[in-house]
C-alpha cells in the first residue's frame, strides 16, 4: 500500500527527523576532525635572479629535450608544444644570425649579427620586465608575468589565460601584502576577492599593453641599442684585428721564410714551371710533364744521339739480318737460304723453317725501295702470326730479343742504309728515353714543395691580404670621427646641417659660404678658436698615441717586408738552391701583391691626419685674415705697407688662399695647374693680383714672388712633400733632367722608334733620374698617385659636406627612432597610471560596523 | 539591516514541507531596493556561522558547535523519542548496503530518466506528445526486471525534481533545472493510478528493492531561474547583481555555497535545504545520492551533508560527478574540480575519467589511468577503497556508438567488468545500441510545457530536455553482452574482479594498441586480452610460462565483431585480434605475477601497486 496521505507523513516525520537531528549532532561531536579544501598541488614560482636564470637554462634544456623526444617518438602535448615555438624562435634564429654572419665581409657585421639577435630577443623578454612587470610590481605589488608550477610540474604564467586563474596557488598572506600594497582598504568586506580582481583587471591591461607595444618596442629598441653597439664595437674591433693582423704577418713570415730555408731543391725556372704550376693549380695533371720536368731539371735523356746510331751500327742481329738479307744489294731483298736459315735457328728455332718460307715468299713481294722498312709492312700485312714473331710479338725467344726484327731501330736502320743522317737522328730521339728515376725523384719533390710550402704559403698570403682591407676600415673610421670632430668644432646648428645637405656642392652657393662664415666666426672669437685647435689637436694627437698610424705603417712596413724577404730571402737561401727557381717561387707566392698595395692601404690613415691637418690649417688660414696679419705679412714681404694693397688685391689674395688652402681637391690640384706644386701656382696668381710681380718676374726670380710664395705656402700648407717648395724645386730640375734625356733617347740613332714626351723614356731611365735628383730619396718625393692623394687630404669643403650628410642622417634617423622609442615608453608608462580599476568596485561592500556584528543584534 | 537574525525564524524546526517553510520569512529576505530578484548580504548571528576554524577552547570544531548551537535548541525537547523505519516495513527487509557496494566495487549502474524510461512513442517520431504515453514511475516498474536481467543492481536515478519553466533548454524542461529540489515532478506520476508522485515514486523504489536493486537520486547542483527568483537568498549573484550562471548553462543558476568564503563559513540556508534534500531522499526511500557536479559545493558542505545522511542511514550511499584534478576551472564561476577533497569528505564512488576513454587510443593510458587511482587510494585517510565507475558512457557524453559502435559499446562493456577498482556504468539505451540521435532536435514543437518551443538536444546525448521516447537501439546483442558480463562479475569471478590482483602483460613486439592483463585471487586467474584499435586487427605474443600448447581456452565473453584468432604454445600465447575485440579466458596461472610487468594487490581492503 502506498502512504499517500502526505500530512501524515509529515507528521510522523517531524519527530523521527528530529531525532536524526540529534544523532547527527552527536556523531559530528565524535568526529576528529573535518574535512576541508586540500591544498593546491602547483605553487608559485618565486626567484631571485640568479634562480632565474638557473630556471632559463633548464627550462630551455627540457624544450630542447621535449623537442628531441617529440623528433623520436612523435609524443608531445599542448604545454610542452607551446613552449617549442620559443625554442623554434631561439634556434631559427641563431641558424639565420649564423648564416648571415658567414655573408659578412667584416668582423664588425659579423658581430653584428649576432648581438642583433641577442639584442631581439633580450628587448622581446626585457621591454614587459621593465616597461610593464616592474612599475606594475612597484605601484600594485605583484608581477603581472608571475610564473606557477602547476599541478603537472610544468611552469606556467599565471596570469596566461585571465579565464583560468588558479588562485589557490597563491597563499593569503601574499594576497594581502598585494592589497596592501594597492591600499585597498581594510574594511572591505570581501578585500581578498577585490584583490583578485583587481590583480586579475590589471595583469589583462598589462599583458593587452604588452601585445599592443611589444611589436614596436623590440624593434625599436633593438636598433637603437645596436646603433649604439655597432658604433661602440667599431675602435675596439678594428685595433683587435690590427693587432691580430700583425700578429699574421709575423707568423706567416716565420712560417714562410722557416719553410723556404728547409728547399733543398735545385732547377731553373721557365716556361716550364710556370706551366706546371698552373696546372697543379687547377689540379690537372700536367701536359708532357716529363719534358717540362727535364727542362727544369735538366735531366739528360738516358740515350745520347750520337751513341744511338753507332750502336744501332752495331747492333749484332740487326746488322746480321740486314746483311743476310740484303746479300749483294741494298736495295732489294735477296738472301742464301741456307745463311738465313742458320741465322733463323739461332734466334727463333722454333719458327726458323716457316719463317724462312716467308721471307722467301716475300722476295717478289716486297718493294726494294723500302729495304727492311718494306719487309715488316709486308709481313705485318701479310702474315699476322708468323709476322708478328718476326716483329717481335711471336715466340717467347724472339719477344725477349725484342723480335727478329725491331720495328724502331729497323726503320732507323733502314733510313741509315738510305744515307739520311738527319732523319736517322730524329728516330734516335724518338727511341731515347729520360732518367725516369730521377725525372719521378725531382717530380716528388717538386710536388711536395708545391703541396707543403707553396700552396699553403700562398694562401696564407693571400689571406693576410684581404687582412689588410682592415686598415681600411680603421681609417674609414678614424675619418668620420675626426670630420665630425670638425663640424662640430664649428658649430654648425642642425638646421644648418640640413641647409647644408640639401645644397650642391658642385653649384658653389651655400656650402662654401655657409663654411666660410663659420670659420670667419670660430677665427673671431679668440676663446671658440683656441678651443677648436685644441680639439684638433687633440684628435691629431690620438691617431698617433692611440697607434692607429704607428699600427698602420707598422702593418704596411711589416707586409711590405714580407714581400721582400719572401722574393729576396729565397734566391739567397743557403743551401744551393737554384737562384732562378726560387725566385720563380717567390713571384708566385707574392702573386698580385705588391708593396703598393700595402701602401695604399697604409695610405688611409694618413689621409685621415692630412685631412685633419687640413682642417686645422683652414683655421689658422683664416685667423690670419681676420686678424689682418696676413695682409700685414704680404706688405711687409713684398716690401710694402698693408695700405698699398688695395681692397680688390686684398680679397683677391684671400679668397685664392681659401680656395687653396681648403677648397681644393687633389684633382683640382693635379688638373687645375698645380702640377708642380703650389709655388708655380702662386706666382701666375700673385703675378695676376700684382701686376708688378710680372714686371719683377721678368728678370728672372722676383723678390716678389719669392717672398710671397713662402708665405703663401706657409699658409696654405698641405702636408704633401712633392707640392712643398722643396718638392717643387725637385720637380723642375727633375723635368729638366728628364727633356735632356727625351733629347739623349731621340737623338740615338740606335732608338729606331722614337718617342713624343719624357714620361715615355725607359722607366729605369726616369727612376735613376728621380733618384739623382731627391739624392736617393725618390721614393718621398715621387709617389703613386694614391699616395700622393693621400697625402693631399680631402678637401675640407668635401669633407664637411660628406659629414654634415652624414650627420643629418643619423640625427633624423635618432629622431624617428628616439623619438619613436621615447613615445613609446611614454604611451606605455602612462596608460598604466589608468589601470588596476575594477569593474562596479562600489559593489564591493565595507565590513558592518564590528560593534554591531559582534553584539548579535 | 533590518534582517531579522533570530534563529528562532529561520524554519529550521519545520519538518520539511515545501509550501510552508519558506513563506514565513520570505518577507525577510526581500530585497530592499529592488522589487524582485537582488542579491541580499546577510548578517549572520555568529553562533550561527558554519565552519571549520578550530575551536581552541572547545576542543571540537566551531563548525559544529555552531551547527549544534543554531540547531540544537530544537531538538532538546524531543531527545526521547525513537525512531521507526516506517520504509522498511513497507519494502519488506530492505537493507540498504549501497556505500558498501560502491566502496567494494560491487555496484553495477544503469542511469535512468523516469519521464523517458518507459514512455510509449506510438508515432514513432521519438517525441512524446498528442496522448502518447509519457515515461512514469509506475510504467517504469515494467523495465525492472529486463535491468535486472541485464544484470544491473543499481540505478543512478536522473533528477525527479518539476522542472523550471522560465528560460528553459527544451519543452519539458532540462531535469538539472529543478523548480523547486524538495518536490516529486508531478509528471512522474502515473495518471491512471491512484496517490501523489511522491508515492508513486515510493512505489517504484519499492519494486527496485524487491529485484535487490539500490537506488540512487540525482541532486542537481544548481536550480531553475523560477526557484531562483523564489529563494534569493540561497543564489549567489555577481558583484552587478547578476545570477550567478554556470558557463554554458543558461537555464539554471548558482547557489550561493558560502556564507564567507575567506572564513570559508557555509551558507546556512543552502546546508538546510541539502539537509531536507536527504530528509526527502530517505523518506521516499532513495539508498543513495548522486551529486551533480560535486566541485560546486566545498568539501565540507558536503562533510556536513553526507555525515548528516550517514547519521540516519549508515550505509546511505554518495556518488560524487568529479573528474580529475584542476588547477582551476575551466568553466565560468565554477570551482574547480578535485576529486581527493570530495572523497575525503565521504564520497563513495567518482566519476573519474572513464569517459573519455575514446581520447585513450594506447593500453598504456588506460594502465595508467588505473595506477592514478589506484594511488589516489592513499589519500583516503579512513582506508576505505573508493573505486570510480566505469563511466564509459554517461548522460553528459556522447553515446558510444558514434565512437566505434556496437564491437566498441561491447568493448568497453568487458574491460569495465573486469577492470579492477571500478563499479560499471551504463546509461539507459546503451544496452541496446542507441545512438540518442533524436529526430526532433532543435525543431519548434507546437506543444511545449517551458516557455520555449525549441526541442533543445545535445547531440548524441540522452535526451534531458524534453519529453522523448523510451531509450534504446537496433543492438540487442550489446546487451546480452551485459548481462553475460554483469552476471559473470556478480556470480563465480566477483573476488577475482573486486579483489584479485592485476597483473599487466607487455606483449611481445611492444604493441600498445593491445591490452593484456590477468585478474587473479585464490587459485582463480582471469586473462583479459583485446585490441584497443576500432578499425585494425593487432597481433602480439604474450610469453605466459604456463600457457601449455594444447591447452584448450574458453572465452568467457560473448562473440561479437569479426574474428580473432588466437593460439598456445609452450609458453606463449599468440593472438590476431579483430578490431574492438577483447577476450576473456580462465587459465591456471600460478606464475602470472612474475610474467607481468605491472602488479597491483588487493592488500588490506585496497589495492596497492607493488611492481
Amino acid at each position: 500500500m502506498l502512504n499517500n496521505n502526505q500530512n501524515n507523513m509529515m507528521m510522523n516525520n517531524l519527530s523521527l527527523r528530529q531525532l536524526g537531528d540529534r544523532e547527527v549532532f552527536q556523531k559530528f561531536l565524535a568526529k576528529p576532525e573535518h574535512v576541508t579544501k586540500d591544498a593546491a598541488k602547483g605553487h608559485l614560482v618565486k626567484e631571485n635572479v640568479g634562480q632565474q636564470f638557473t630556471s632559463m637554462l633548464t627550462d630551455n634544456f627540457k624544450d630542447i629535450s621535449n623537442l628531441g623526444e617529440a623528433f623520436v617518438s612523435g609524443k608531445s602535448n599542448d604545454h610542452a608544444l607551446g613552449r617549442m615555438n620559443d625554442l623554434g624562435m631561439k634556434l631559427g634564429g641563431s641558424i639565420i644570425a649564423a648564416a648571415l654572419m658567414g655573408r659578412k665581409a667584416t668582423t664588425n657585421k659579423k658581430l653584428m649579427e649576432i648581438f642583433g639577435f641577442t639584442t631581439f630577443f633580450s628587448t622581446m623578454s626585457l621591454w614587459p620586465k621593465i616597461a610593464i612587470d616592474l612599475p606594475t610590481k612597484l605601484r600594485f605589488g605583484f608581477n603581472p608575468h608571475q610564473k606557477y608550477v602547476d599541478s603537472q610540474g610544468r611552469k606556467k604564467q599565471f596570469f596566461l589565460d585571465n579565464q583560468y586563474l588558479p588562485w589557490d596557488v597563491w597563499s593569503k598572506e601574499d594576497i594581502n601584502k598585494v592589497a596592501d600594497k594597492m591600499k585597498v582598504p581594510k574594511d572591505l568586506k570581501d578585500r581578498e576577492e577585490y584583490t583578485k580582481e583587481k590583480m586579475r583587471t590589471i595583469a589583462l591591461q598589462d599583458n593587452t599593453l604588452w601585445m599592443l607595444t611589444a611589436g614596436l618596442a623590440s624593434p625599436l629598441l633593438t636598433s637603437l641599442v645596436c646603433n649604439r653597439i655597432e658604433a661602440g664595437l667599431k675602435t675596439p674591433v678594428a685595433k683587435a684585428e690590427l693587432q691580430q693582423v700583425e700578429k699574421n704577418i709575423s707568423n706567416i713570415a716565420d712560417k714562410t721564410l722557416s719553410m723556404s730555408k728547409d728547399t733543398n731543391i735545385t732547377g731553373k725556372s721557365d716556361e716550364a714551371f710556370s706551366a706546371i704550376y698552373e696546372s697543379l693549380k687547377k689540379g690537372e695533371m700536367p701536359k708532357n710533364l716529363e719534358e717540362q720536368l727535364s727542362e727544369i731539371f735538366d735531366i739528360r735523356k738516358g740515350i745520347q744521339n750520337e751513341d744511338l746510331v753507332n750502336r744501332l751500327q752495331d747492333h749484332g742481329t740487326g746488322k746480321k739480318l740486314y746483311d743476310i738479307l740484303f746479300k749483294d744489294t741494298k736495295s732489294s731483298l735477296k738472301f742464301e737460304d741456307s745463311d738465313l736459315l742458320k741465322f733463323l735457328k739461332e734466334t727463333d728455332p722454333e719458327n726458323a723453317d716457316e719463317i724462312l718460307g716467308i721471307l722467301n715468299k716475300a722476295k717478289g713481294e716486297v718493294d726494294p725501295d723500302k729495304g727492311l722498312k718494306g719487309i715488316v709492312q709486308h709481313l705485318e700485312k701479310q702474315y699476322s702470326r708468323k709476322g708478328q714473331s718476326i716483329i717481335g710479338k711471336g715466340s717467347k725467344k724472339a719477344a725477349a730479343n725484342g723480335g727478329l726484327i725491331n720495328k724502331k731501330w729497323v726503320a732507323a736502320l733502314s733510313d741509315l742504309s738510305q744515307n739520311d743522317k738527319a732523319q736517322a737522328k730524329a728516330y734516335a730521339k724518338q727511341m731515347s728515353v729520360y732518367n725516369q728515376e730521377e725525372l719521378a725523384k725531382k717530380a716528388g719533390e717538386l710536388s711536395s714543395l708545391y703541396e707543403n710550402w707553396l700552396k699553403p704559403s700562398q694562401a696564407n698570403m693571400r689571406f693576410l691580404e684581404k687582412n689588410l682591407s682592415i686598415l681600411n676600415n680603421v681609417s674609414g673610421e678614424k675619418y668620420n670621427s675626426v670630420a665630425k670632430t670638425f663640424v662640430k668644432t664649428l658649430g654648425f646648428t642642425d638646421k644648418e646641417i640640413k641647409v647644408l645637405k640639401a645644397s650642391n656642392e658642385a653649384a658653389g652657393g651655400d656650402i662654401q659660404q655657409k663654411l666660410t662664415e663659420k670659420l670667419i666666426e670660430v677665427a673671431q672669437d679668440e676663446t671658440k678658436y683656441n678651443k677648436a685647435i685644441k680639439k684638433l689637436d687633440k684628435q691629431i694627437a690620438k691617431i698617433d698615441k692611440q697607434g692607429e698610424k704607428g699600427l698602420t705603417s707598422k702593418i704596411t712596413d711589416a707586409f711590405n717586408s714580407l714581400v721582400d724577404k719572401v722574393k729576396g730571402s729565397l734566391t739567397g737561401t743557403s743551401k744551393g738552391a737554384n737562384k732562378e727557381l726560387q725566385s720563380a717561387f717567390g713571384d708566385i707566392l707574392t702573386e698580385g701583391l705588391s708593396k703598393n698595395d700595402a701602401a695604399s692601404l697604409g695610405a688611409d690613415i694618413t689621409s685621415v691626419n692630412s685631412t685633419l691637418i687640413r682642417f686645422k690649417a683652414a683655421l689658422e688660414l683664416e685667423r690670419d685674415i681676420q686678424s689682418g696679419k696676413l695682409i700685414t705679412e704680404c706688405a711687409e714681404k713684398m716690401g710694402l705697407n698693408a695700405a698699398d694693397i688695395t681692397d680688390v688685391q686684398k680679397t683677391d689674395i684671400i679668397e685664392s688662399l681659401r680656395r687653396m688652402c681648403w677648397q681644393s681637391s687633389f684633382g683640382d690640384a693635379m688638373n687645375k695647374g698645380y702640377k708642380t706644386g703650389n709655388g708655380k701656382a702662386y706666382s701666375a696668381l700673385i703675378e695676376t693680383i700684382f701686376p708688378k710681380a710680372a714686371e719683377g718676374a721678368e728678370n728672372g726670380k722676383s723678390s716678389w714672388q719669392k717672398a710671397v710664395n713662402e708665405l703663401f705656402l706657409r699658409e696654405t700648407y698641405i702636408p704633401n712633400p712633392s707640392l712643398s717648395k722643396e718638392g717643387d724645386d725637385i720637380w723642375n730640375a727633375y723635368v729638366g733632367r728628364a727633356w735632356g734625356a727625351f733629347d739623349e733617347y731621340n737623338g740615338n740613332s740606335e732608338n729606331v722608334k722614337k718617342i713624343t714626351n719624357f714620361g715615355q723614356l725607359p722607366k729605369e731611365t726616369l727612376e735613376q733620374i728621380q733618384n739623382e735628383v731627391t739624392g736617393g730619396k725618390a721614393s718621398e718625393y715621387f709617389k703613386p698617385s694614391n699616395v700622393k692623394f693621400a697625402d693631399y687630404g680631402e678637401s675640407v669643403l668635401s669633407a664637411v659636406k660628406k659629414q654634415a650628410n652624414q650627420m643629418y642622417n643619423d640625427r633624423t634617423w635618432m629622431k624617428v627612432f628616439g623619438g619613436a622609442t621615447i613615445a613609446l615608453v611614454g604611451f606605455t608608462l602612462i596608460s598604466q597610471l589608468f589601470f588596476g580599476k575594477v569593474k562596479d568596485a562600489h559593489l564591493y561592500q565595507k565590513k558592518e560596523d564590528k560593534d554591531t556584528f559582534e553584539s548579535g543584534k | 539591516m533590518g534582517m531579522n537574525n533570530n534563529i528562532n525564524q529561520i524554519p529550521m524546526q519545520q519538518t520539511y514541507n515545501p509550501y510552508q517553510g519558506q513563506p514565513s520569512n520570505q518577507p525577510a529576505l526581500q530585497p530592499q531596493n529592488q522589487e524582485q530578484v537582488q542579491p541580499v548580504i546577510y548578517n549572520v548571528p555568529n553562533q550561527q556561522i558554519y565552519t571549520n576554524a578550530p575551536d581552541n577552547n572547545q576542543g571540537v570544531s566551531s563548525l559544529l558547535k555552531n551547527y549544534i548551537m543554531a540547531n540544537g535548541k530544537q531538538l532538546n525537547n524531543v531527545a526521547q523519542v525513537q525512531a521507526v523505519n516506517m520504509e522498511a516495513n513497507q519494502s519488506g527487509n530492505w537493507q540498504n548496503n549501497l556505500k558498501t557496494m560502491l566502496r567494494s566495487s560491487q555496484a553495477q549502474f544503469m542511469a535512468v530518466i523516469p519521464r523517458t524510461m518507459n514512455a510509449k512513442d506510438t508515432d514513432g517520431n521519438a517525441l512524446i506528445q498528442n496522448g502518447e504515453v509519457r515515461g512514469n514511475f509506475i510504467n517504469a516498474i515494467d523495465r525492472l526486471d529486463e535491468l535486472k536481467a541485464l544484470g544491473v543492481n543499481t540505478l543512478h536515478v536522473l533528477p525527479i525534481h518539476p522542472p523550471g519553466k522560465t528560460k528553459a533548454m527544451g519543452t519539458a524542461g532540462s531535469l538539472y533545472a529543478p523548480a523547486d529540489l524538495l518536490k516529486v515532478d508531478p509528471a512522474l506520476k502515473d495518471p491512471n493510478t491512484p496517490g501523489t508522485a511522491e508515492d508513486h515514486c515510493k512505489k517504484f523504489i519499492q519494486e527496485c528493492h524487491k529485484r535487490g536493486i539500490s537506488v540512487m537520486l540525482d541532486l542537481p547542483s544548481c536550480a531553475s531561474v523560477d526557484f531562483a527568483q523564489k529563494h534569493p537568498e540561497l543564489m549567489s549573484y555577481e558583484k552587478n547583481g547578476n545570477d550567478k550562471t554556470p558557463g554554458g548553462w543558461q537555464d539554471i543558476r548558482m547557489f550561493n555555497v558560502f556564507e564567507d568564503e575567506e572564513k570559508r563559513t557555509l551558507n546556512p540556508h543552502l546546508l538546510e535545504l541539502h539537509k531536507k534534500y536527504v530528509d526527502m531522499c530517505q523518506d521516499l526511500g532513495f539508498d543513495g545520492i548522486r551529486a551533480d557536479v560535486g566541485r560546486a559545493k566545498p568539501a565540507e558542505f558536503w562533510d556536513i551533508i553526507i555525515s548528516y545522511s550517514r547519521a540516519k542511514d549508515p550505509n546511505f550511499g554518495w556518488l560524487a560527478e568529479t573528474y580529475t584534478y584542476e588547477d582551476a576551472s575551466p568553466q565560468l564561476n565554477m570551482p574547480h574540480d578535485r576529486p581527493t577533497e570530495l572523497l575525503k569528505a565521504g564520497f563513495d564512488t567518482y566519476y573519474g575519467q572513464y569517459h573519455i576513454i575514446d581520447q585513450w587510443t594506447k593500453a598504456s593510458q588506460i594502465r595508467n589511468y588505473i595506477n592514478e587511482q589506484i594511488a589516489l587510494q592513499k589519500e583516503i585517510p579512513d582506508g576505505e577503497p573508493r573505486p570510480p565507475i566505469g563511466s564509459m558512457s554517461t548522460h553528459d557524453d556522447q553515446s558510444p556508438m558514434l565512437y566505434g559502435g556496437s564491437p566498441w559499446v561491447q568493448f568497453t562493456t568487458i574491460l569495465q567488468s573486469t577492470m579492477p577498482l571500478c563499479n560499471p556504468y551504463f546509461v539507459d539505451g546503451v544496452q541496446s545500441g542507441d545512438y540518442y540521435l533524436y529526430p526532433y532536435e532543435h525543431a519548434q514543437a507546437p506543444e511545449t510545457e517551458t516557455d520555449t518551443h525549441e526541442c533543445t538536444v545535445h547531440k548524441g546525448r540522452i535526451d534531458i530536455f524534453n519529453y522523448s521516447r523510451k531509450p534504446g537501439g537496433k543492438n540487442p546483442e550489446i546487451g546480452k553482452q551485459i548481462t553475460n558480463m554483469l552476471n559473470l562479475r556478480q556470480g563465480e569471478y566477483n573476488d577475482v574482479i573486486t579483489k584479485g590482483s592485476t597483473c599487466w602483460i607487455k606483449p611481445k613486439q611492444d604493441n600498445d594498441e593491445v591490452i593484456a592483463f590477468a585478474r587473479q585471487y585464490g587459485n582463480k586467474t582471469l586473462l583479459v586480452v583485446g585490441n584497443r584499435n576500432v578499425n585494425k586487427r593487432n597481433s602480439a605474443k604474450l610469453e605466459l610460462r604456463d600457457i601449455k600448447k594444447d591447452q584448450q581456452l574458453t572465452d568467457l565473453t560473448l562473440p561479437y565483431g569479426e574474428k580473432s584468432y588466437i593460439q598456445t604454445e609452450n609458453g606463449e600465447l599468440k593472438l590476431d585480434l579483430a578490431p574492438s575485440r577483447i577476450h576473456v579466458f580462465e587459465i591456471n596461472a600460478p606464475n602470472i605475477e612474475s610474467d607481468a610487468f605491472d602488479v597491483s594487490k588487493f592488500v588490506n581492503g585496497r589495492y596497492t601497486k607493488v611492481k
